[in-house]
């Protein structure tokens, strides 16, 4: 029983933990997507 | 290209709210409905997780391979960041196969790891991939190393097949063969409900993860791009 336990809990940890990752990578791109944008605007 | 950029974070949306639904209604199944294997006995519910990540392995590399052929043939790097991402959730997924074929089979095989032409070709499959990443951690020209991992996108893929009728191809191995269309007179009803709904599942979920990682790259290569272009100016 133990091992089947564990390996759901691995797959699920594993994809929650992948999305959540990547997640907070592309809101620091935005955010640095954002912040190039409006230097772009002042220098204009 | 453009129409999948234009309606990324709608198909995100879609495939969270599925999804949920989908893995609320596999788990269900899966400890609750599906009935115990009377020799296996409980290890026997990895399964309903294990081939669906199998197959959807084959899928996430099969892209990077498609991917990769565009890349070569278009030059477009956009499609090199579809690759990867193929390719990186590829990885991941060959991972977790590893992982869960392991963990079933300690307690029916009464090992972790046996040198099956199966799990071999796995892990070479495992191997070819790292590699792959290995390769696109060097800061090398950005257009000589997406041409590079194309290459090994392509190559890797190979592998793909091989797993597949591995247990077909070596009868010494000790893998067992899956054919659910013939099979499906010798599994129970619910176990096979079971599988399908873990299958859809677990292809949902492969879904929203691989839109996720596309729109990182896309990000990415824009950011890229602003960036070089604001040191034109």
């Amino acid at each position: 029983m133990n091992y089947a336990i564990a390996a759901y809990v691995i797959i699920w940890a594993v994809f929650f933990g992948y999305i959540v990752l990547i997640n907070h990578k592309i809101s620091k791109l935005e955010q640095k997507i954002f912040q190039s944008k409006s230097n772009g605007h002042q220098c204009e | 290209m453009r129409f999948i950029e234009k309606y990324l974070s709608t198909i995100t949306l879609v495939m969270t709210a599925i999804a949920i639904i989908l893995v609320t209604a596999s788990i269900y199944l899966i400890f609750m409905v599906a009935p115990l294997e009377k020799v296996m006995g409980f290890p026997q519910k990895i399964f309903y997780y294990h081939v669906p990540i199998a197959i959807t392995c084959y899928l996430s590399l099969f892209i990077c391979f498609v991917a990769s052929c565009m890349f070569l043939w278009k030059g477009n790097l956009k499609w090199d960041g579809v690759a990867a991402s193929g390719a990186e959730i590829g990885v991941i997924l060959a991972t977790l196969m590893l992982i869960s074929g392991m963990l079933w089979g300690k307690p029916v095989w009464g090992t972790y790891w046996t040198w099956d032409p199966r799990l071999t070709t796995s892990f070479i499959l495992w191997l070819i991939f790292l590699s792959y990443f290995i390769l696109r951690s060097q800061p090398n020209n950005e257009v000589l190393r997406a041409k590079y991992s194309a290459v090994i996108g392509i190559i890797g893929f190979v592998d793909v097949p091989l797993v597949h009728w591995s247990v077909k191809l070596w009868s010494r191995g000790i893998h067992p063969v899956i054919d659910i269309d013939r099979d499906s007179t010798g599994i129970h009803p619910e176990m096979l409900t079971a599988l399908k709904v873990s299958f859809a599942a677990i292809l949902v979920i492969f879904i929203l993860i691989f839109s996720i990682r596309v729109r990182y790259s896309f990000l990415k290569s824009e950011l890229q791009n602003g960036i070089e272009h604001s040191q034109v100016e």
